[in-house]
């Protein structure tokens, strides 16, 4: 029988409930110590410690949105049924093509969950690629392919240790921008951004800051996801780890190549067209142009040099870790190999195999040639060569300067594509490098066509006629047919 | 089509023809269970119920509702109903936080729908409860008997219980809707301001020919799953041919322009010139004159939110080749007086510029765009939608909780709601697919909740063609109608979201979106007072 009042029964309720207080403060009490950057160190109450050693504080996974917070904890149990409607509901939104509506009803599902890597990946894909897809004008298409980058973005924000986001971010701004249809408009916008009265001819500062490349805004957004793997030792899920690893490094490699394809560039336009590279050429001298060429081969050169450096020293001395955890690294010399072999426990062979194998999943000796082939002054002065010997066919009609020019190309492209002769009789380039190939043919018939224009006859030797021209290969011969026909096309005959 | 005589009959006759069905229903019921409890007096009972309630529904104290209107809401708001507005502050207050980053946003639209839905999301549940839980609790705590115990008749009981609800409500309504009005117009950035506009829209019929020049229904699907719109190839003969009936030629000739707005949709089979839109042609056509003019070649603009690009001004004097010779001569032609048709209307051809490139149409895709209204008004009227979306959910709850108890009526009630939004589509399609069937087309169709079980424990995709198939279509049949009886008692709330067309920027007619809405609650009123009268009547007040 309880012989105390109801008082009495309150007052001792309420003094359980404060004792019962006392071990939860203990151990629930959060972070009290921060770092020069605001985020919390390990410090505070039991659950504080162990949330800062398994990261698993908010904090520690990226930066914190109020909201977001605020709106799990008013949902109470029903954050997956929320989470889920907006689902269906953004699917369904994006099937009508009701865009706004969408990035909208995204902004709710990041709120809900923020960290669930998945939502970032698949919902800014769905703008930067499906949406994107479905606008007519150029124009529409990049703002969607930026607003789902910007979307990228803030999920690497919001989670600072998932390599992945940092890599589809790379991945959006280097292939997206520079792969699609549309590349020539993606590339320039970047730099310069068709939103003049927002951003006054310059680019979108959330997704370009610096105004640079698309390829070397990739590579610091790749350089991003190699930290937390290299460095955080963070698992990554999208692929193999040593093809991961080398994105930062073909991106630069994609850099030069784009250097090279876009030519001779106007001061003051990001990535000018074709028509405004023709229409600043004929307003130049011929020594004007000569120089503006050569500086473009110089840049060329000097990117090819820098990818090539950045392949064979950092990429393939970096220390790589097959599947099974055995480590290798792809430019090892065989008494490292063996150096490698002893550190890791195991046999040379073994080690041997998988650095092999890995040799071949990046594309590793492939790359490394393409780099040392154009990196060559001499490679450089031949583009130079045939890109301006091209020009004085096809603008001037002058038959004879760009005769000269070709000839003096090809000779210079023959004397650096003999040194990749290998053992077997094949030639590196001409098996591995099919844009070359392709490059060279056009030069070729436009040489051979100069003679047949000007009434000549084709002389019987020329540059490259035994490698190229003649080799019964049947992919060369291939190319060769359809660039015959292209030019025939073009300019009859 | 709405708005004319024979709409109207047509609506009253079924309003006539429900209404008598469920009152022959319930006199049936009514004369069965007074058969039952008085036997041989029956009759008599039957016939001084009716006298007494022809007399307590017809002769009402205004004096006597409004007091017990003026007791509901003091009872209201004792009970904290008006803590609620403290509730969409709160929205406001953080109601940026569900916009994401404002300088992103192309539209007003998520401004206005935040107060829209709020008010929503705070009105329907709340009118929903009071009017469910008022009279049960009433009963439950037998403050009914200082009521009932004065002279006054039970209608007069459930009228002044909705007017007393329905004031809370409409003083709840009317605050939030201002609040919300002065976030929507400081909230907006300046650069949207443009788009807190109404438009007025003026919708024309669409037909199609197609690419041999053929007339048809539709255009060509494109494959894509949504098909809203359907499509006409560029370079052919298909062409999408809208109608303007009797279209406002005076109004029109003050502007001295005849303002076209479109919403086409481009859509490409191979990439053509990038950096290029889809472009379409326009061509005026009187066919009493057989005068074709063209009115020129336009980009589609597919994604400009504003609309501001996606407005054509035909001038009124349009200067055309009807050739394409380089010598063809000059022409002029006046919109109003050569164009317009005899009966008043306006005829456009639509057709695409690019060959093997495609416009996709809707008829809502084309209209004449007359002045703006303001976007206040438009406010109002989309607050006016709302507003009689609630009080027709207060008279359903206040009607239902004269039957049943307050968790009943508002298990009720919300299942009308849900069904009221979502019950007429599906019955829409399922009479849209029967009527195909009857005309011996082909559907898509799954069948009934017979045939789906019989589809399903067989694993058949098909019924066989026997008497039991006809039995199992029979019996689905009968279900469908079943289910169109309850779509005919069930209001349709879907007619009640102004909020979308106030956020996109088109005008709320009065006449048809606002006036529709305001016969749909009257015609529920009247019902409801008599269903609650007589439910209350029968209802045993002194059990709990």
């Amino acid at each position: 029988m309880n012989r105390m009042t109801a008082l009495q029964r309150k007052v001792a309720y309420l003094v359980i409930l404060l004792a019962m207080l006392v071990p939860i403060l203990m151990i629930g009490r959060p972070a009290d110590r921060f770092d020069q950057n605001g985020t919390p160190v390990k410090s505070g109450g039991e659950l504080a410690k162990l949330r800062f050693d398994y990261q698993l504080g908010e904090a520690s996974l990226g930066n914190v949105d109020p909201t977001s917070a605020a709106m799990n904890l008013v949902l109470l149990g029903f954050r997956g049924i929320a989470a889920g409607t907006l689902w269906v509901q953004a699917d369904d939104l994006k099937g009508r093509k009701e865009f706004d509506k969408l990035r909208q009803v995204v902004e709710s599902i990041i709120l809900l969950q923020p960290h669930f890597k998945s939502v970032w990946e698949f919902q800014s894909w769905n703008l930067t690629y499906n949406v994107s897809a479905e606008c007519d004008d150029v124009k529409d298409r990049y703002y969607w392919v930026k607003e789902g980058l910007k979307f990228m973005i803030r999920g690497t924000e919001r989670n600072r240790r998932v390599p992945e986001l940092s890599y589809s971010a790379g991945a959006f701004t280097g292939t997206k921008l520079g792969r699609a249809d549309e590349k020539e408009h993606y590339r320039r916008y970047f730099r310069s951004d068709p939103d003049e009265e927002q951003f006054q001819g310059g680019p979108d500062p959330v997704v370009n800051p610096e105004g640079k490349d698309n390829y070397l805004v990739a590579r610091d957004w790749y350089e991003k996801a190699n930290y937390l793997v290299n460095s955080l030792k963070i698992k990554q899920h999208r692929m193999d780890e040593p093809l991961f690893l080398s994105y930062p490094y073909q991106s630069l490699i994609e850099y030069a190549r784009a250097v090279q394809s876009d030519g001779v560039q106007v001061d003051g336009i990001a990535l000018a067209s074709e028509d405004e590279i023709l229409e600043h050429l004929a307003m130049l001298s011929d020594e004007e142009i000569d120089q503006l060429y050569k500086s473009w081969s110089n840049s060329c050169s000097e990117a090819w040099e820098t990818a090539y450096l950045q392949w064979i020293n950092e990429y393939g001395r970096m220390r790589l870790l097959a599947t099974d955890d055995t480590h290798f690294v792809l430019e090892d010399l065989p008494q490292e190999v063996k150096a490698d072999a002893d550190e890791e426990g195991t046999s040379v062979e073994h080690v041997q195999r998988w650095r092999t194998r890995y040799l071949k999943t990046t594309n590793y000796p492939m790359r490394k040639q393409l780099c040392e082939f154009e990196r060559r002054p001499q490679t450089a002065l031949a583009r130079y060569q045939l890109t301006e010997g091209k020009r004085r066919f096809t603008q001037l009609q002058d038959f004879i300067g760009a005769r000269d020019l070709l000839r003096q190309g090809l000779e210079n492209m023959e004397g650096v594509i003999k040194l990749y002769e290998r053992p077997d009789g094949s030639n590196g380039i001409l098996v591995d490098e099919e844009d070359t190939v392709t490059e060279i043919l056009r030069a070729l018939i436009m040489y051979t066509q100069s003679f047949v224009l000007s009434g000549e006859q084709v002389p019987a030797e020329f540059p490259l006629k035994d490698l190229i021209w003649d080799n019964p290969d049947p992919a060369i011969q291939t190319i060769k047919q359809e660039k015959m026909e292209a030019f025939q096309r073009t300019y009859g005959g | 089509m709405f708005g004319s005589d024979s709409f109207w009959i047509t609506l009253l006759l079924r309003w006539c023809v429900v209404g008598a069905t469920t009152l022959v229903a319930s006199l049936l019921i009514g004369s069965l269970l007074a058969l039952i409890m008085h036997g041989g007096r029956a009759p008599q009972v039957i016939a001084s119920s009716l006298g007494r309630a022809f007399h307590d529904l017809v002769f009402l104290s205004t004096r006597r509702i409004g007091a017990i209107a003026l007791l509901t809401f003091k009872e209201a708001y004792r009970r904290k109903a008006f803590a609620v507005g403290i509730v969409f502050l709160g929205i406001f207050m953080f109601g940026g936080w569900f916009l994401g980053d404002s300088t992103e946003l192309r539209s007003v639209a998520p401004y206005i729908s935040i107060v829209i839905n709020s008010m929503w999301f705070m009105l329907v549940p709340m009118a929903l409860l009071i009017s469910c839980w008022g009279l049960p609790a009433d009963v439950k705590e037998r403050s009914i008997h200082t009521v009932v115990t004065k002279p006054v008749r039970r209608s007069e009981i459930v009228l002044g219980r909705m007017a007393g609800y329905g004031a809370v409500i409409t003083l709840i309504l009317f605050t939030t809707a201002v609040v919300g009005y002065f976030w929507v117009v400081r909230q907006v950035p300046q650069r949207l301001s443009d788009q807190l506009i109404a438009r007025v829209p003026v919708y024309g019929n669409l037909k199609f020919l197609t690419a041999q020049g053929a007339e048809a229904e539709k255009g060509i699907n494109v494959g894509d799953p949504w098909d809203y719109r359907s499509y006409i190839e560029g370079q052919t003969k298909a062409r999408a041919i809208w109608k303007f009936p009797k279209i406002n030629k005076a109004e029109l000739k003050s502007l001295g322009k005849l303002p076209l707005e479109q919403r086409f949709e481009a859509f490409r089979t191979y990439k053509g010139q990038i950096d290029l839109e889809t472009r379409f042609t326009i061509t005026f056509v009187n066919p009493d004159k057989d005068l074709r003019v063209p009115g020129g070649t336009f980009p589609t603009r597919e994604f400009d939110v504003g609309g501001r690009d996606r407005v054509i001004e035909i001038p009124e004097q349009i200067t055309y080749r009807d050739s394409y010779e380089a010598d063809a001569e000059e022409k002029t032609a006046n919109l109003f007086d050569d164009l317009i048709a005899d009966d008043g209307s306006l005829t456009i051809e639509v057709g695409c510029v690019e060959p093997q490139q495609y416009i996709g149409v809707n008829v809502r895709d084309l209209f004449i765009r007359m002045p703006d209204k303001s976007f206040t008004m438009n406010y109002v009227k989309a607050i006016a939608g709302l507003w009689l979306l609630v009080m027709l959910l207060v008279f359903l709850g206040t009607a239902s909780s004269c039957f049943v108890k307050g968790p009943v009526a508002t298990l009720l009630v919300s299942s009308l709601i849900i069904m009221g939004y979502f019950l007429g589509g599906h019955i829409a399609e399922q009479q849209n697919q029967m009527m195909l069937m009857d005309d011996g087309k082909t559907v898509i169709d799954a069948g009934g909740p017979m045939e789906s079980l019989y589809r399903l424990v067989t694993k058949e995709t098909t019924l066989p063609d026997n008497i039991g198939s006809t039995i199992i279509k029979g019996t689905d049949r009968g279900a469908f109608m079943v289910l169109i009886a309850v779509y005919n008692l069930v209001p349709d709330l879907n007619w009640f979201n102004t909020g979308e067309l106030v956020a996109t920027g088109f005008d709320i007619s009065l006449m048809g979106v606002i006036l529709p809405c305001l016969i749909v609650v009257l015609g529920y009123l009247i019902p409801l007072v008599i269903l609650g009268y007589f439910s209350l009547q029968l209802r045993e007040l002194e059990h709990k």
